[in-house]
């Protein structure tokens, strides 16, 4: 064999769902421990969000988060790549759910729309890199899913609020810096975190 | 974070009109008032909505409190898109003023605007709320079961409910116990504060993973989602109040519709 092919074979791979690697990313892993673990990084989301979305709301009444972004990507990031797209799909909506439910946030349904297409770039991810705890693949994550996000906020901002978005772009550019790179960093320090703590199975 | 707004519909189940009803007839009103407001900007129309929501509070006996704390939460949010709104739509200029040698003008038009939009959001949140607060989450779930949702997958709403309490507790002890260390996050500069939340997030998510095997492993043992069909202890029936509530929803919602294509809204 190959020096190549060797160090190709060598080469760690940690594929979406990481908590079950023989699955598939979809639906990734839904026996009761996949749900059940999805629910509690959901509700870890939501205990952080108390802080970041404080000072969204503070600034902006929340219509430009920057804080509750970063925290979200990061969190449905590792939901969906951890669990596949169900566990992500439980990570991104029982936040909206329970922000609805406790009234803590005024915008909280959209929130089922604007998390759903977090972990539509996660499961992107997942698809396109072979191994997920990387540079790489965190920052794709985080750009995909500020494309995403932006693509889904504009019509949500005309529609619903009739914003001018032509002198809202200074807001998007700013939102858009903080997700791009903050999430990937975060990211990527809690994948390898989880990893090392033993949550990664084959 | 407020105290939870179903805790009203565990403690006083069947107390309320609204309480008594089936969750799919709510599901069904809440699709329909969701319409109503999308469906028109005009303000003494979106007034009125509200005080019909007011009314219902009232009337059935909601917890005022709780439901109403949606509209403080609101009170940012209206000032950001009046001032947007005012300060940027060209119509009807009412003020004038320098600003770092900007000229700033002020529009009434964009006031009312961004007052409607605020009205909107405002109508929205408090419908979802009330929602929640009549609709008990054991029933939601088996609603939703009935409407052809996975079992597991629904009752996921109830478990967030109940574990919810507990991760919050835990975030509160890992937040003092790194503030017995020295580490304040109160004290941390807001706009870093995400980058500095690093010494509370690993200890509650791998907290929180490990404490999911455990609760897995129970529910597993208990024979979780173990059989294709399953029964229940609540029982779901429809009234006749359920047929008239659904009825005047959809009147209402396809009245409103038409009214506003019509231009009369």
């Amino acid at each position: 064999m190959s020096t190549a092919a060797l160090a190709k074979e060598k080469k760690p791979r940690f594929t979406v769902p990481l908590a079950k690697m023989s699955l598939k990313a979809w639906p990734g892993r839904t026996d009761t421990k996949g749900i059940v673990s999805s629910l509690m990084i959901s509700l870890v989301m939501i205990g952080i969000l108390q802080f970041g979305e404080r000072l969204d709301t503070l600034l902006t009444g929340g219509l430009f988060p920057v804080s509750g972004r970063v925290i979200s990507i990061t969190m449905i990031g590792l939901g969906t790549m951890l669990y596949g797209v169900v566990g992500g799909l439980i990570v991104s909506e029982i936040n909206p759910l329970i922000a609805t439910a406790t009234g803590t946030s005024p915008i909280a349904p959209f929130f089922f729309l604007t998390n759903a297409c977090q972990v539509l770039s996660a499961y992107i991810t997942g698809k396109i890199f072979d191994n997920v705890i990387t540079w790489k693949a965190t920052i794709t994550n985080g750009v995909l899913a500020t494309v995403f996000l932006v693509l889904v906020y504009i019509p949500m901002h005309v529609l619903y609020f009739h914003m001018p978005v032509e002198k809202m772009v200074s807001l998007y550019a700013m939102q858009s810096l903080f997700s791009l790179t903050v999430p990937a960093i975060l990211l990527r320090i809690l994948l390898k975190v989880v990893r090392d703590a033993g949550f990664v199975e084959e | 974070m407020p105290k939870f707004l179903f805790a009203s519909a565990l403690e006083k189940d069947a107390a309320t009109f609204f309480s008594r009803l089936h969750p799919t007839t709510m599901l069904i009103a809440l699709g329909c008032m969701v319409v109503i407001i999308f469906s028109t900007l005009n303000f003494l129309a979106l007034v009125g909505i509200l005080a019909f929501l007011f009314l219902i509070v009232v009337f059935d006996g909601m917890p005022k409190q709780s439901t109403f704390t949606v509209l403080l939460v609101v009170i940012p949010l209206c000032v950001f898109i009046t001032l947007i709104q005012a300060l940027t739509d060209p119509n009807q200029i009412i003020a004038r003023f320098d600003l770092f040698g900007m000229g700033i003008l002020v529009s009434q038009e964009g006031i009312f605007l961004g007052l409607s939009i605020t009205l909107r959001v405002a109508l929205m949140a408090l419908t979802m709320t009330m929602f929640f607060t009549v609709v008990h989450p054991v029933k939601l779930t088996r609603a939703l079961y009935d409407m052809g949702m996975p079992f597991k997958f629904a009752y996921t709403f109830v478990l967030a409910l109940r574990f919810l309490p507990l991760i919050l507790d835990e975030l509160a002890t890992i937040n003092n116990a790194q503030k017995s260390r020295g580490y304040d996050i109160d004290r941390v500069n807001p706009a870093i504060k995400v980058l500095k939340m690093f010494p509370l997030t690993i200890p509650l998510i791998l907290g929180a993973l490990k404490r999911a095997d455990t609760i897995a492993l129970a529910m597993d043992l208990k024979a979780f989602d173990a059989y294709p069909k399953r029964t229940f202890f609540i029982a779901l029936q429809k009234g006749s109040a359920d047929t008239v509530v659904r009825a005047v929803s959809v009147v209402a919602m396809v009245f409103f519709v038409v009214v506003t294509f019509q231009g009369i809204l």
